[in-house]
């Protein structure tokens, strides 16, 4: 646990100290360190897709549950890692499976949510307190600024819906940033004094 | 009626769409070839990551790389009963990389710029901004009662008012951006794939 926590500490320090010091030798440790984050993280992928395989294999082995589905995402999964590492991830072959897959059901995957938003927004928002009515009131301004009927409605709704992202949920939102770094940095010297061991799979 | 590309995008887009009726299996093969391309891609850029930054530097005759090979996989050391204790390791360096290069940029960009913005221009809306986000702050201030204290009630109070129009306004950009996104699927489907639509 000691030698860990010293991993971290050494490792956060020299890159902390690459951004506030014009020293060489720590910009090249600093270099190396950012690297190294890449290779660990892309192990750490790797771990994910290990497991995601294991499950479905599992699934398909035991004919449990929606196996079909597992067997399909294990022949996807095969097929395009090998395309991927055999012709490349720029060649024309790897760009079937990112223009066919990866991209549009990304983006339907998101337009989707438009449904849920909206039912669960149809159940949530019920005016009865102030702050739900101020809520409901300015989702439905910025919606109707954001949409070309808006403006047939009333002409101000667009200046309105700009008013509203500039004045208040940009105050809104710095405070929250600025809260969320104060937060942040606090998490940070607790877990580099190793008074946070979370990370680690101990308590405190 | 394009190419190959476009017709799987249409069949996934389809399938996906499905569930806005119920959940069904075909539904559920979409879901599952997103999820598995998705780990693919994930894969296959990881393998050009470990690639470019260990491998290759190692064939090179910089033995450092071979650090991170052999912390990376000290992640699998999980699937060996009773060596789970060598994934801290890893996670470690993880962590200690990861804070060490938020933490400058944490401190500059979410703390230092956005105070600066603040107070750059003055105008009857900034002074509002100024005012707004104080409230804000002062509603999450929590180290001393605010029960029977007016100066930080009231300003605790419209700080509230403030967050729920910001969170009412952002809102209202999601589900306009998911609307739109909506449409561009839909218009995908109508004109790029079946050319009802010109």
């Amino acid at each position: 646990m000691r030698f860990a926590q010293a991993i971290t500490l050494v490792f956060a320090l020299i890159l902390l100290m690459q951004f506030f010091l014009e020293v060489p030798a720590i910009e090249t440790a600093g270099g190396h360190l950012t690297s190294w984050n890449i290779v660990i993280a892309a192990f750490a992928m790797g771990l994910a897709a290990f497991n995601l395989i294991r499950i479905h294999l599992k699934r398909v082995q035991l004919k449990r549950g929606n196996w079909i589905s597992s067997a399909i995402l294990l022949i996807v999964l095969v097929v395009q890692t090998f395309v991927g590492l055999y012709f490349g991830d720029n060649s024309a072959q790897y760009k079937v499976f990112f223009d066919g897959i990866i991209s549009p059901l990304g983006a339907t995957m998101y337009a989707m949510l438009a449904f849920w938003i909206a039912s669960a927004a149809f159940r949530a928002f019920k005016a009865r307190t102030l702050d739900a009515t101020i809520l409901l009131c300015v989702g439905i301004i910025v919606m109707l600024g954001n949409a070309p009927i808006g403006e047939i409605i009333w002409s101000q709704f667009p200046a309105l819906r700009s008013w509203l992202m500039t004045v208040p949920a940009m105050a809104a939102v710095r405070a929250l940033y600025i809260g969320a770094a104060i937060g942040g940095i606090a998490v940070g010297v607790r877990v580099l004094l190793g008074i946070e061991r979370g990370h680690l799979g101990g308590g405190e | 009626m394009g190419s190959i590309t476009t017709w799987m995008a249409a069949i996934g887009t389809l399938g996906l769409l499905s569930f806005a009726w119920k959940d069904n299996k075909f539904y559920s093969i979409c879901e599952h070839i997103y999820v598995a391309s998705g780990a693919a891609h994930a894969l296959v850029l990881g393998v050009k990551n470990i690639k470019a930054n260990a491998i290759i530097p190692l064939a090179e005759g910089k033995l450092l790389a071979i650090i991170p090979i052999v912390l990376g996989l000290m992640f699998y050391a999980r699937f060996i009963p009773g060596q789970m204790r060598w994934t801290r390791y890893p996670i470690a360096a993880t962590v200690g990389i990861g804070f060490g290069q938020s933490l400058p940029r944490l401190a500059s960009t979410n703390f230092v710029s956005q105070i600066r913005a603040t107070f750059k221009v003055w105008s009857f809306n900034s002074v509002l901004v100024i005012v707004g986000i104080i409230c804000v702050i002062l509603f999450f201030y929590f180290s001393a009662s605010k029960r029977g204290q007016r100066f930080l009630q009231y300003p605790s109070r419209f700080g509230r008012i403030i967050m729920m129009m910001a969170f009412g306004a952002l809102f209202g950009n999601t589900v306009m951006g998911r609307l739109s996104l909506m449409i561009g699927r839909l218009s995908f489907l109508f004109r790029d794939w079946l050319g009802i639509v010109g």
